[in-house]
């Protein structure tokens, strides 16, 4: 889990399969509207991380990775927080796409609502709810721990609060989609691959991560 | 005109009958000369299809002739 090292769990995961079919990929890391964009716009041979709800035109994966998205607060506010509907009246950030992403029942909750904002960089989200000014985080776990635990806050925010974790979204299926179906066919071959070698869950565990069972409905 | 072409040919094939067997041989080798054609591109395009599913041999494949590819990914990625 390497920021800025051109690393991480799912790329390592993602670089694997596409080397052993013959490819390197070579990341353009952009924010996740920016990635949509840049995709449909031909800018690159593909897109990873991409939900089924984002709709973008090509040949989709068989999914690779699984997120789990959550809701976090500050402990201290004491928030009943146990499905989606209990969202409606806090003031919420989460990630860019986040009212797609997370389907149908999300979208509803936050629609209209001026109190809800998707953010591109998700160390803003952290800031934002040690200073007060939102109640409720939404994003991946893993990635949102990463965050509250590495980050270099501002000497004025509390980094020290308990933050209370909401498990109310289900876990997140991910795909990569190409234009090129030949591209997916070798993905998947080589995901495949990884899973039944065993590496896969190497990778996953040696970046600290649980790896999640792949019928985990969603 | 394409009627009179067709009596004049059917006259002629009754006039000589032997060309009736031969005419038909002519038609089955067509035939079979087609069905042999189509055959053989079926297998050729099967063995392209199944080396696209198989992919690469792992051997052939060095750091050196990596083939770059282009994708899009989100600033969280690497956290992840």
């Amino acid at each position: 889990m390497i920021a800025g090292q051109n690393r991480g769990a799912e790329l390592d995961i993602v670089r694997e399969a596409m080397a052993l079919e013959g490819y390197r990929v070579v990341p353009f890391y952009v924010s996740n509207k920016r990635r949509n964009a840049e995709y449909t716009d031909g800018v690159t041979d593909g897109a990873m991380t991409v939900s089924p709800h984002e709709e973008l035109e090509g040949h989709y994966s068989k999914t690779y990775i699984t997120y789990q998205n959550v809701a976090i607060s500050l402990a201290a506010r004491k928030f009943d927080i146990k499905k989606i509907a209990d969202l409606t009246d806090k003031r919420i950030v989460a990630f860019q796409t986040a009212s797609k992403v997370l389907g149908p029942e999300f979208s509803r909750a936050i629609s209209g609502r001026d109190t809800y904002r998707e953010v591109a960089k998700q160390y803003e989200q952290i800031i934002r709810l040690y200073a007060g000014d939102v109640d409720v985080v939404v994003g991946d776990k893993n990635i949102l721990r990463w965050f509250v635990k590495n980050s270099e806050y501002p000497e004025e925010l509390d980094t020290a609060q308990s933050i209370a974790i909401h498990q109310i979204f289900l876990p997140g299926h991910k795909y990569v989609v190409f234009r090129n179906r030949s591209l997916t066919i070798a993905f998947d071959r080589g995901i495949d691959v990884l899973r039944e070698n065993g590496r896969y869950d190497e990778i996953l565990t040696n970046y600290g991560f649980n790896v999640i069972p792949q019928n985990d409905p969603s | 005109m394409i009627r009179k072409q067709f009596v004049e040919r059917q006259l002629y094939l009754k006039t000589n009958p032997l060309l009736i067997p031969l005419a038909f041989r002519l038609a089955v080798e067509r035939f079979c000369l087609a069905l042999l054609t189509f055959s053989a591109l079926s297998i050729l395009f099967d063995v392209q299809e199944t080396s696209a599913q198989s992919g690469p041999k792992s051997s052939q494949i060095t750091e050196e002739n990596l083939k770059d590819i282009h994708v899009s990914v989100g600033f969280s990625v690497p956290l992840m």
